[in-house]
């Protein structure tokens, strides 16, 4: 068993579907942070069976975790400080997500216009509905990244 | 939108692909009110290519906050209006219902806005040359319409109404484009802050 040590400040995402650590990773935008990461992967779970851990040593404040609502309901954020869990951060449905999902209709401005960045709006907070912004089709599950 | 979020001058929207063509709704809106006085309360009949038409889309977003305005979508199945515009309706609990032939409907229209199935809206030319021929406007057709009822269409026309159709007084797709004339002419001089 791998064993990887406690933070002092920061915070950790817990019960991450198995393999999906390094994608939250990326959208996190991790990679631009000058912090220290740690991903665990195929962790053992008495719930899940195998889960992905990510500890991630940064001032939460300076991070926008809404997206993991989007991706991942079953997530779990916890608030480090002075090496223990002090909350549990709530995530809400950001009203906007950018290049995390693409918009798939070909006659979409951002089909045809490369660079675009691909930008949905939450059209419907209950049904969790996402819309693109230029075009308006709906997101569906096979457009997930 | 895209070149509104670049540009430092105002952009004037005169269609985006299939999705939206607000100038030709304000055109629409005022041929309605120009002809029967009123916006509100009457039933109206889109037809043709409701799924990448974007007149008919921008007509209903602004239609929805008059009262008492009641929709009848007729269209093939593979051009039925998107899942965003009638979700939008649902929401808002408007009356509206979806049919195939514009035959059944026609004595409830107090308008019928006619589109083209255009072929540039197409993937192939098969499906094109299957459905554009599905839904023409005759005077038989007219026929069995209100006396009272106009026909309204965006232009320009490929086959989907007859020409024999034209001298019908209830054809009020001429007097639209004029509309659309003086609409334009209004949002220019709006945006150039210029009075007249």
């Amino acid at each position: 068993m791998l064993n990887v040590g406690k933070i002092e400040e920061g915070f950790v995402l817990d019960h991450i579907k198995a393999g999906k650590s390094l994608s939250l990773y990326e959208h996190l935008q991790l990679d631009k942070q000058d912090c220290t990461v740690a991903i665990i992967k195929n962790a053992r779970s008495n719930k899940m069976g195998k889960k992905d851990i990510l500890k991630v040593e940064c001032d939460i404040d300076t991070m926008d975790l809404d997206v993991l609502a989007f991706l991942d309901h079953n997530i779990t954020v916890n608030v480090i400080k002075n090496g223990e869990i002090v909350a549990k951060k709530e995530l809400v449905l950001p009203k906007q997500i950018k290049n995390v999902i693409k918009c798939h209709n070909p006659r979409c401005i951002t089909s045809i216009e490369q660079g675009l960045p691909h930008i949905f709006v939450l059209a419907d907070e209950k049904k969790e509905v996402y819309r693109c912004k230029y075009c308006e089709e709906k997101y569906s599950e096979a457009a997930k990244n | 939108m895209v070149a509104a979020e670049k540009s430092g001058i105002p952009v004037i929207n005169a269609g985006d692909g299939g999705h939206q063509h607000p100038t030709q709704t304000l055109t629409d809106l005022l041929t309605i009110r120009s002809m029967k006085n009123t916006l509100s309360n009457f039933t109206i009949g889109l037809c043709g290519d409701l799924k990448f038409g974007r007149t008919v889309h921008s007509l209903i977003n602004a239609l929805v906050r008059y009262e008492g305005i009641r929709f009848i979508f007729i269209s093939p199945q593979e051009l039925r209006v998107p899942d965003y515009i009638t979700d939008m309706l649902k929401e808002k609990n408007i009356p509206y219902e979806e049919v195939i032939r514009l035959e059944n409907v026609m004595p409830q229209l107090d308008f019928l806005y006619m589109t083209r199935v255009q072929k540039e809206r197409f993937f192939n030319e098969e499906d094109y040359i299957r459905l554009k021929d599905f839904y023409i406007l005759d005077k038989d057709k007219l026929a069995l319409a209100k006396e009272d009822m106009l026909v309204l269409h965006p232009l320009p026309r490929v086959n989907e109404i007859s020409v024999e159709v034209d001298d019908d007084p209830r054809a009020a797709y001429f007097k639209q484009a004029q509309y659309g004339v003086y609409v334009r002419m209004a949002l220019i001089l709006t945006l150039l802050e210029i009075t007249v």
